[in-house]
């Protein structure tokens, strides 16, 4: 175990130093409080971020920057890989619903016009970074081609395509690819003996999985629907969610009261009550899971200020993307921070 | 106003016969702008009522669609809503409403529709505030092909008064009011020359008595 975590020494003092270029609150509250998109974003010079004018590409660039740093930095490329996959699964996705949206056009279904095939696939719905290359995937759901594919990839993609054969019905796509890639993360964070991010992506299914209780529900969706857009590896066992479905969504703070999310589940019940909506339990459970990984801050040796300090980055793209939005639309400096989530350092 | 027909019984005769057509086609335009105008104001309300539902429906959806812009990376709401679920077929046909043509839609929807159905995306990657906008989108469609009917029928309608309206104008001032000068040109015009002839003869007369005596 020594040696584990002892090779992780050099990659954790880098990560150290890069927690410290971290936006802070301050940062964000200059942001809040700048006039428009082109102010805010002056405030982030001198920052990792490299401003431009299209903050959308600035905020993808960082993406991508960001995980190139960590590959290299990581002692395992298996570290960093796993977080990407879940870019390769949401292009998956993209490609998959772009070929049966253009195979439907035949069939009576949608029509999706006479799009020469590479404009097809809507560009802007497809990530520029993930583990395997956007061609082999794209090789892979259109020719079929699946022998560049890494395993996990081609047992998803033949799982949801069987699915949809099924359904028929593009939410398939998405609930199937979702299921694998929760499965994929956490069977390979436990085969990697990575505790705290097992832990972690439990938490985060099960609380991604009581807002797709409250959705469904608010939605008019039946159990069906329900149990197929549950995610796996949470701790909240399905057959818990399915006691209560047929009562109203406040049966579900008892059903869970003893658990660690109660205090979530309640306030974001509350707000729920109050206006309708649910980005406020959103909000709340991005938080708790932001806080659950400051933990990672004090472990001295390991891959958690890694996974930490990914993540924190994600959630610090999502911030800045809520204040930049919020910016370009004119909305105002409370309407933005009501939105805005918890800083990492 | 200058008359330029030749004074005939002919001519005269022609005259009214084309001034009580006016006069008959002036009062079924006048019918008409009538008629043409409730239909208008009964549209122009309903056309009122539908806008300002659906801006106000509209705008609810494009401030719920921006939170979820906000808090969602774009690429994952381009995925999300690709594919959509529901197809929806549209037929447009023409009604006649005082020889105008007005446009008719009719839309159904393919296959069973649910109302939870119009979600295309599935949950886990996306944030509720979607659901709202996608849902208040769904729900102001109906209203908005209704809202497109009714307006381009109101500005069919519209041009179709201006027209009437400008008939009945130039038949109430223009050409009713020459047909009649022409007329009485024609009839003083007449008279004037029965007028003439008569007093000739009557000189006529007086020479030859004046001959004979």
């Amino acid at each position: 175990m020594v040696e584990f975590e002892s090779k992780y020494a050099y990659s954790v003092a880098r990560t150290r130093v890069l927690e410290t270029r971290l936006l802070d609150w301050g940062r964000l509250e200059r942001m809040l409080d700048a006039a428009d998109v082109e102010e805010a974003l002056k405030v982030l010079q001198e920052s990792d971020y490299s401003v431009g004018f299209d903050y959308e590409a600035m905020l993808s660039n960082e993406l991508k920057r960001v995980y190139a740093l960590l590959s290299e930095m990581a002692p395992d490329p298996r570290l960093v890989r796993m977080f990407l996959v879940r870019y390769d699964f949401h292009n998956l996705k993209v490609l998959l619903k772009a070929r049966l949206l253009w195979e439907g056009a035949g069939r009576g279904g949608v029509d999706a016009g006479q799009a020469p095939r590479s404009d097809r696939v809507p560009k802007r719905a497809l990530f520029d970074i993930g583990s395997v290359k956007l061609e082999t995937l794209a090789r892979a759901v259109n020719e079929g081609e699946v022998r560049d594919l890494p395993e996990p990839h081609r047992a998803a993609l033949q799982r949801a395509l069987a699915a949809y054969e099924e359904t028929r019905d593009p939410v398939t796509i998405d609930n199937v690819l979702d299921r694998e890639a929760y499965s994929f993360m956490c069977a390979e964070a436990a085969g990697q003996g990575i505790d705290f991010l097992v832990d972690y992506l439990a938490r985060q299914a099960d609380l991604i999985n009581i807002a797709t209780f409250i959705r469904s529900k608010q939605m008019g969706k039946d159990r069906s629907s329900f149990t197929e857009a549950f995610l796996p590896c949470g701790r909240l066992e399905l057959s818990k969610f399915l006691d209560v479905y047929d009562r109203p969504p406040e049966a579900i703070a008892d059903e869970f009261a003893g658990s660690d999310y109660a205090p979530i589940i309640e306030d974001g019940l509350k707000h729920l009550a109050a206006d309708g909506s649910l980005s406020y339990f959103e909000k709340a459970r991005d938080i708790y899971l932001l806080n659950y990984l400051k933990k990672a801050k004090y472990v001295a040796f390991g891959p958690e200020p890694l996974i930490g300090y990914l993540l924190a980055k994600e959630n610090e793209i999502r911030m800045l993307r809520i204040i930049l939005v919020g910016k370009a639309n004119g909305l105002t400096r409370e309407t933005i921070k009501e939105r805005l989530r918890d800083v990492y350092v | 106003m200058e008359v330029r027909v030749s004074p005939t019984r002919m001519q005269l005769l022609r005259t009214r016969k084309r001034l009580a057509v006016a006069v008959r086609g002036h009062k079924l335009l006048k019918d008409k702008r009538d008629e043409l105008m409730k239909k208008f104001l009964a549209l122009v309300r309903r056309n009122k009522e539908l806008r300002e539902e659906v801006e106000e429906k509209l705008g609810k959806a494009f401030k719920s669609f921006l939170m979820a812009r906000a808090v969602m990376p774009p690429e994952v709401i381009e995925e999300a809503i690709m594919y959509p679920k529901r197809v929806l077929e549209f037929d447009a046909t023409s009604v006649n409403i005082l020889s105008v043509k007005v446009p008719k839609f009719s839309w159904a929807e393919k296959g069973e529709a649910q109302e939870s159905e119009i979600y295309p995306y599935g949950p886990a990657a996306t944030a509720s505030e979607l659901d709202f906008a996608i849902g208040s989108l769904a729900e102001v469609l109906p209203k908005m092909i209704e809202l497109a009917e009714v307006e381009k029928s109101v500005e069919l309608l519209s041009a179709e008064i201006e027209k009437t309206r400008r008939r009945v104008n130039a038949l109430e001032y223009v050409l009713i009011p020459q047909l009649e000068e022409t007329a009485r040109y024609i009839t003083m015009k007449l008279d004037e020359m029965e007028r003439g002839n008569l007093t000739r003869l009557m000189k006529v007369k007086e020479i030859v008595r004046e001959r004979g005596a």
